[in-house]
Parts: C-alpha cells; sequence; structure tokens
C-alpha cells in the first residue's frame, strides 16, 4: 500500500525525485522490517509472503526506472529552457540595435536640410483653452477662453530665449501680459543662468504645473490663484537666478536640483494689511528680493517604488518705497507618483512686517491633490479618464475692505472634484465640481468645464 | 633656483600626464548615440511624465525636439546627461 502510493507520486512525474527515492527507500525499509518481523526466527517465508515481496521489488525497480527517465526529461526540459531563452534574450538585443540604428540613420537629404536651416531655430509652443463656469459664491455663469503662445527660439546648444504671453478674455476686453520673458545660459552640466522675467522658483505649482493643459483642474488651488483673485504669491518676478540638476549617483533618476535668484523683490497691492501680492516689474525700494529652492529626487528608476520628489522654498525682501520693512516666506512640497497614481501637495507661510502700531501680516497656505488614471479599466473611453480630487484652504489674519466687498474670505478651504477625458497626451476635456467649505460660513459650489489644448 | 626649476618642471609634466589621463578616460566614458537612445527610452515616460502627461517622440520634428529639450531642461532643472539622452531619444523618432 504504502510501496503503492510512493510509485504513484514518483511516475506522476513530480520534480522532487530524490525525496520519491528517498521516501521509497524508507518504505521498502519498513516493509522488509514488518516482513522480517513477522517471520519467525530460523523460518522459511511462505510462497505467498515470498510472491508479495518479489512483486514489491519489481514494483520498486519500475518505480526506480521511471524516477530516472523523469530525472533526465527534467534535465532535458532545464537544458531547452535555458537556450530558449538565451536566444530570447539574444533576439531582443538584436531587435533593439536594428530599432536604434533605423531611427538613429540620419539621410544625406536630412542632413542637408538641417545644415540649410542653419543653427538659430525658433518655435511657436503654447497653450489655449475655452471654458465653461457657474460659480454661487461670486453669481457667475459665463464663457471664458485664452491663449498663452509660447515663444522659443535657440541660439545654440546652451543659449535659449524664451518668452510666454498670457491673452485672457476679461469683461470687455482682452487683457495681455508678459507671463515670462529670460534668456537661458547653459553655462555647464550643473548651472543653468537666467535673467528677465521669470515664473518664481517657489514650489512646484508656480513654475510646473499651472497651464492649463497640465493642471488637472480647472481651478488653481486656493494659495495659487493668480492676479486679483486672492492667491497668496505673485506668480513672476524680475530678476536673474542659477539653477541645476545634480544627479546623486548611485542610480538613474536619483537627483538633486537648486535654483537660486535675485529680483525686484516683493510688492503689494497697497501698504493696507491683507493687500494682495502684486507684480514688481519696476523696482519700487533700493532693497532686492532674495531667494531660493531646493529639491530632490532620491529613489532612482530601478529601484522600483515610484518617483518621489521633495522641496523647500524661500523668499525674503523689503516690500515698502523705504526699504525697510521685510517679507519672508517659505514653503515644502512634495510629489509622489506611482504608474497611473499622482499624490502631490504643498504648503507655504508668509510673514509681511507692518508699520509700527500696526499688526503683522501673516499668511499660510495649503493644498493637497491626488488623481488615479483609469487606464487598465478595459472599457472605451473609460480607459482615458483621470479621476482628481483635491483639498485647499489659506488662513490669514486680514483682510483689506476691497476684498471682503468682493467676498473673499479669511480662511477659506474649498474641496474639488474632478473629472479629466485625456484626447491626447496634451489635449483634455475637464469637468470640476467646487465646494466651498469655509469655516462659520455657508457652503458655496461652483461647477466649471474646460476644454484645453497645449501644443 | 636650479633645484626649484627642476621641481616645477616635474609638477607640469604630472599635471600634464594627470590631464592626458583623465582626457582619455573621460573619452572612454562618453556614451554612443546608441547608448543615448536606450537611456533616453527607459526614462522617457518617468521623467516627461512628472508634471504632465509624456508626449511621444512623432508629436514634434527633430529641429523642434532640440529646441523644446532646451526649454524643458530649464523648466523640469533635468541633470544634464539625461536630458540629453531624453533630447536623442524623442528627436529619432
Amino acid at each position: 500500500m504504502i510501496g503503492a502510493r510512493v510509485g504513484r507520486q514518483c511516475r506522476a512525474g513530480d520534480y522532487r525525485h530524490q525525496q520519491c527515492v528517498r521516501s521509497a527507500g524508507m518504505s521498502l525499509v519498513v516493509l522488509i522490517m514488518m516482513v522480517v518481523g513477522a517471520i519467525p526466527a530460523g523460518a522459511e517465508p511462505s510462497p505467498d509472503l515470498r510472491r508479495e515481496l518479489e512483486l514489491l521489488k519489481a514494483q520498486m525497480e519500475r518505480s526506480r526506472t521511471q524516477m530516472e527517465q523523469d530525472r533526465q526529461r527534467i534535465e532535458q526540459l532545464e537544458r531547452q529552457l535555458q537556450s530558449v531563452e538565451a536566444k530570447g534574450e539574444q533576439k531582443s538585443k538584436e531587435m533593439e540595435e536594428q530599432i536604434a540604428g533605423r531611427l538613429l540613420n540620419r539621410s544625406t537629404f536630412g542632413e542637408y536640410i538641417d545644415r540649410f536651416a542653419g543653427e538659430h531655430r525658433f518655435q511657436l509652443t503654447g497653450y489655449g483653452t475655452a471654458a465653461f463656469e457657474w460659480q454661487e459664491r461670486t453669481n457667475t455663469n459665463t464663457f471664458r477662453s485664452s491663449l498663452n503662445p509660447i515663444f522659443l527660439y535657440r541660439l545654440s546648444d546652451r543659449l535659449l530665449f524664451e518668452g510666454e504671453l498670457e491673452l485672457k478674455l476679461e469683461d470687455t476686453e482682452t487683457s495681455a501680459d508678459i507671463e515670462y520673458a529670460q534668456a537661458d545660459y547653459l553655462l555647464n552640466d550643473y548651472v543653468t543662468l537666467t535673467a528677465g522675467k521669470f515664473l518664481l522658483p517657489f514650489g512646484e505649482f508656480i513654475e510646473r504645473l499651472h497651464p492649463t493643459w497640465i493642471n488637472k483642474l480647472v481651478t488653481h488651488p486656493l494659495p495659487f490663484r493668480e492676479g486679483d483673485e486672492g492667491g497668496l504669491l505673485a506668480f513672476t518676478n524680475v530678476g536673474v537666478q542659477a539653477r541645476g540638476a545634480v544627479p546623486l549617483g548611485y542610480g538613474d533618476g536619483a537627483f538633486g536640483e537648486y535654483a537660486v535668484y535675485v529680483t525686484n523683490g516683493p510688492r503689494f497691492a497697497s501698504t493696507a494689511r491683507g493687500a494682495l501680492m502684486d507684480n514688481n516689474n519696476t523696482d519700487q525700494n533700493r532693497g532686492k528680493g532674495y531667494g531660493a529652492r531646493i529639491g530632490i529626487e532620491p529613489l532612482p528608476f530601478d529601484y522600483g517604488l515610484g518617483r518621489l520628489r521633495l522641496g523647500a522654498s524661500a523668499f525674503d525682501g523689503k516690500w515698502d518705497e523705504n526699504g525697510k520693512l521685510w517679507f519672508t516666506a517659505w514653503g515644502l512640497d512634495s510629489v509622489y507618483q506611482n504608474g497611473l497614481f499622482d499624490l502631490r501637495g504643498e504648503y507655504l507661510q508668509l510673514h509681511r512686517n507692518m508699520p509700527t502700531g500696526m499688526p503683522d501680516d501673516r499668511r499660510e497656505g495649503w493644498y493637497i491633490q491626488a488623481a488615479y488614471r483609469l487606464a487598465q479599466v478595459a472599457i472605451p473611453y473609460l480607459d482615458r479618464t483621470e479621476l482628481v480630487v483635491r483639498y485647499s484652504g489659506q488662513n490669514q489674519n486680514a483682510l483689506t475692505p476691497a476684498d471682503i466687498e468682493e467676498g473673499f474670505l479669511r480662511k477659506p478651504r474649498q474641496v474639488a472634484l474632478g473629472l479629466d477625458y485625456w484626447i491626447a497626451p496634451s489635449v483634455v476635456w475637464k469637468l470640476e465640481y467646487d465646494r466651498d467649505v469655509p469655516s462659520g460660513a455657508s457652503d458655496r459650489s461652483a461647477i466649471r468645464t474646460q476644454f484645453a489644448v497645449g501644443f | 633656483m636650479r633645484k626649484g626649476k627642476h621641481v616645477w618642471a616635474r609638477v607640469s609634466v604630472c599635471a600634464l600626464a594627470f590631464t592626458l589621463v583623465v582626457r582619455a578616460v573621460a573619452a572612454e566614458d562618453e556614451p554612443t548615440e546608441k547608448e543615448l537612445f536606450r537611456r533616453g527610452a527607459k526614462m522617457w515616460s518617468s521623467y516627461c511624465g512628472h508634471c504632465h502627461n509624456a508626449r511621444p517622440g512623432s508629436e514634434f520634428n527633430r529641429l523642434e525636439w532640440d529646441t523644446l529639450m532646451l526649454h524643458m531642461r530649464v523648466r523640469a532643472n533635468l541633470p544634464a546627461k539625461d536630458a540629453e539622452a531624453l533630447r536623442v531619444y524623442l528627436r529619432a523618432h
């Protein structure tokens, strides 16, 4: 019985043939001992017992032969598998070489065109939007549109001029503004010098996330609303900066980045407490603004843990005409991405010294945003959809009477729910529902939809 | 004085030899265009998808990618060698 069970296991081609042999051997020993024990000393085994023993021996022999055949078959399969793997790797390398070679080979005609066009390259890029907004708090029910052309002019591999115009429809007029206009010179692998009007390297949203085809929601987070919409920081300043990135040396994708800058400095719409921050295109005092941002991406690509970026920013300067009163700001930012999931957030704090006798102007703001792309859902159209949720807020200890009349709140809070449909990587239709949840006030809602194109 | 001249001569020779060795090593370490292409292909979706959706190489031509990658290297503060690998990869489409 025991022998039959063991024989069946080994015959079935079980890879643990050594264990099979061992248990078969043990079973045989036990059986023999049982048989020997049953035979009285000096007695001849009976013919039946002898026959059974012979049968067991034959079965054992067959099992051993079968196991040997299985072992040889396993070794043959392993050799075949190794051969297939080696061939597969070789084939993959050959295909990679072919693809790379075909793509990198340039035709003589193409080279002639390159030389004819010269080293200088002008390119027009940018983004545009068409939107509809219904907002309960401001009683808004309107269509909107905007266009932001970006001009890029590459003088050489080291020198680039770039500028962005912002053209917006406002009431009965079209407003035109220079979002940024700067020259970039790549001094070396680690230092790029920039001069002109540039987006403030404070956090991530201002410099990298505010374009409409990149921002996953229609609105900006509360602290980063632009212009006179109630945000905390001016988006741009005029000055010079040095910036760059340094690989950390322990894997591709792990690097640190920095930006240090000197600008005309901070400026406010008025000297009143709670006044909004304004652009400072012409310095009104002798003081300058000084700022820096450092960031780190510590996870190399090969770790397979996603992408993480941590950053810290600061911006200080004297804001009043006499150049005596300081403005200081600092902030933290973080982004984590893994596959289809994106989580990012920022926090900032501002402090404005006020003239003697007035309490200082303090403000803080934050947002946290999560997004998930439904790319793995095997339903047409749904696989191009992305779900977004954002919570943002700000606190300020003062507002101007005009801002209070406009409906601004000292402590606004907002939850925004978004649905994005990506027609192409840079073409998106967005739908957003906002719920204002300020402390001590009634809730207000808004529905917005926007079609944004990055070109 | 003679002794001083000998010392300076030896220092100069050593400095020259060191420079030549460093340059030789650096030249050996310069990646080929194919190696840059492979690196760029590996890094494309991670780097280019950090802020926005990664845009495929077929969206722009070779010359446009040269200009765009210079803009993106500044805007996103990309490490120089990684930006070059991305440029080689994207302009090859």
